[in-house]
């Protein structure tokens, strides 16, 4: 956990002046910091040996304030999204938008996350991007240069001061600071694009609707707005697919996750998209995340818990499990098609999956009740997104305690 | 106090740009429907409609009440009371024992 968190912009003006062994800029690299407060207050708690006999000293290990970066690839619109509610719920607190600020800012912020909206890194804004005929999901459209030196920066410590998009408007606004949080979720449709930015990525997703479930979703939507018709939301997903498919379709292959969302094998012809099936892609070997999987890993599985013991209601539930290859990568697979109408039948499904990371026996239901009234609630989106919001939950735990064992050692000897 | 408005879809004006979005895509991809000009106009629909629907999840989830008591929870419209705090006001009215007091209990108890 962080022993002290210190960030800054620019300059510090605190009550504290800091002294460095080496001189680097601000210190945020050393691998200590030492802080001298003027006050005659005792300094922190600290990795072991942080307050000496002196009247003030905290020690910080600059380790600790490095954030960790999730990155997420959604065409959905923005930290508003259902997966990033159920991932700040994972880790308590709701998430809303910095108080005080701009109404349409798109950023989240919750006690250890902040959601950041890539849209905000748009180099042209509406107007702009009609006059050079290009659409968002155009690199050219996007500053990636800022996007990558501002979350360097807040991993690394430092606060920014991040443009916003504003969607109503559709203009710039002026830029709201962010403060390096715990976890720094970017959200977007170019997360991965970049490969400096991909690099700074602890962890990424990439959530991958298809187009007859973007297209019964979209319908839902968008059939009660005036002006909209059948065919043009079917125009509209039609039109941007090109560029879609070019630019944000590829960032699939890097993510350590995908969430694959298709229309169900289990009613014939079902154009609804309310029953739905959906695939946890998992790519094997990524450091602090070990894949979910049903019996035994590695292995191959069919699973239909309905039966003796479980009795569902139609079209039931299917699961399936097995490795697999996705783009080149070695990946394992959860599959779950159908869906789940009452709480039994979900506590069932959670007590035979493994490696979920949860904390305690019936915490994935829990969280799945607690947002009862979020669209996905009952089938495998939901499922899948809070047991990543559980995995992420798990790798950075193991990432700060693996930061705080080294600077540990050192402050012992 | 708060103003109570009309729930409605969207903001007008959010609706309005929507369907004057889908105006001007007609313009723009009258001449080539491949065109830059008309995929960035269908772009543009698609993103106000997010926006549209964004603002009609925001309007839904505006509860004047809810948010009032989540600032203020001490004020007389927020208090909430478990059952107990109910029996102990009760159980004192009874102390003083009238008549009229046994019938308030029983109400009391009944919900």
């Amino acid at each position: 956990m962080a022993v002290c968190s210190a960030y800054t912009t620019q300059s510090l003006n605190s009550t504290c002046s800091i002294s460095t062994p080496a001189k680097t800029h601000l210190g945020f690299h050393q691998k200590q910091v030492v802080f001298y407060r003027r006050s005659s207050k005792r300094g922190g708690s600290g990795s072991g040996s942080g307050s000496s006999s002196g009247p003030c000293v905290i020690t910080c290990s600059a380790g600790d304030s490095q954030t960790v970066v999730i990155g997420l690839a959604a065409d959905s619109g923005c930290g508003k999204s259902t997966f990033m509610r159920r991932l700040t719920s994972v880790f308590g607190g709701a998430a809303e938008p910095p108080k005080g600020g701009n109404p349409d800012s798109n950023t989240l912020i919750s006690d250890m996350t902040t959601v950041i909206c890539l849209d905000d890194y748009h180099s042209l804004d509406r107007t702009g991007r009609k006059e050079k005929g290009v659409t968002a999901l155009d690199p050219r459209a996007n500053d990636f240069d800022l996007m990558y030196e501002q979350v360097k920066a807040i991993k690394s410590g430092v606060a920014v001061d991040k443009p916003i998009y504003n969607h109503v408007t559709g203009l710039l606004d002026p830029p709201e600071l962010i403060k390096p949080p715990k976890i720094l979720v970017i959200e977007g449709l170019h997360p991965m694009f970049d490969e400096r930015v991909r690099d700074l990525l602890d962890f990424s997703i990439y959530l991958d609707i298809s187009n007859e479930v973007k297209f019964a979703w979209k319908i839902q939507r968008d059939m009660a707005e005036r002006g909209h018709s059948l065919e043009s939301i079917k125009a509209s997903i039609e039109a941007r697919k090109p560029d879609f498919d070019a630019y944000i379709d590829p960032q699939k292959k890097y993510a350590d996750a995908v969430i694959e969302v298709l229309p169900t094998e289990l009613i014939p012809d079902d154009n609804e998209g309310k029953v739905l099936r959906v695939r946890l892609i998992m790519k094997e070997g990524v450091k602090h995340f070990s894949p979910v999987y049903l019996f035994d890993e590695g292995s191959t599985i069919s699973w239909i818990p309905c039966g003796r013991k479980l009795t569902c209601s139609y079209p039931g539930i299917k699961f399936h499990y097995g490795p697999d290859t996705y783009f080149g990568n070695e990946v394992s697979i959860l599959e779950m098609d159908g869906q789940f109408d009452r709480l039994d039948e979900l506590i069932y499904v959670e007590s035979h999956l493994s490696n979920i990371s949860t904390k305690f026996y019936g915490e994935v239901t829990q969280q799945m009740l607690k947002h009862a009234d979020f669209p996905g609630s009952n089938n495998g989106t939901g499922l899948f997104q809070t047991i990543v919001g559980l995995k992420i939950r798990d790798l950075y735990e193991q990432i700060t305690s693996s930061k705080t064992a080294a600077p540990l050692e050192a402050t012992k000897a | 106090m708060q103003v109570m408005k009309p729930v409605r879809a969207a903001p007008d004006s959010i609706s309005e740009k929507v369907e004057k979005s889908v105006k001007e895509v007609q313009e723009a991809c009258s001449d080539d429907p491949v065109s830059g000009e008309c995929v960035a106009a269908w772009d543009e629909v698609k993103e106000l409609s997010a926006a549209a629907s964004h603002a009609r999840d925001k309007k839904k989830d505006n509860d004047p009440l809810e948010n009032y008591c989540k600032d203020n929870p001490k004020t007389d419209e927020c208090r909430t009371y478990d059952n107990g705090s109910i029996i102990y006001i009760m159980t004192s009215f009874f102390v003083f024992g009238d008549e009229k007091f046994g019938v308030v209990l029983k109400l009391f108890l009944s919900c």
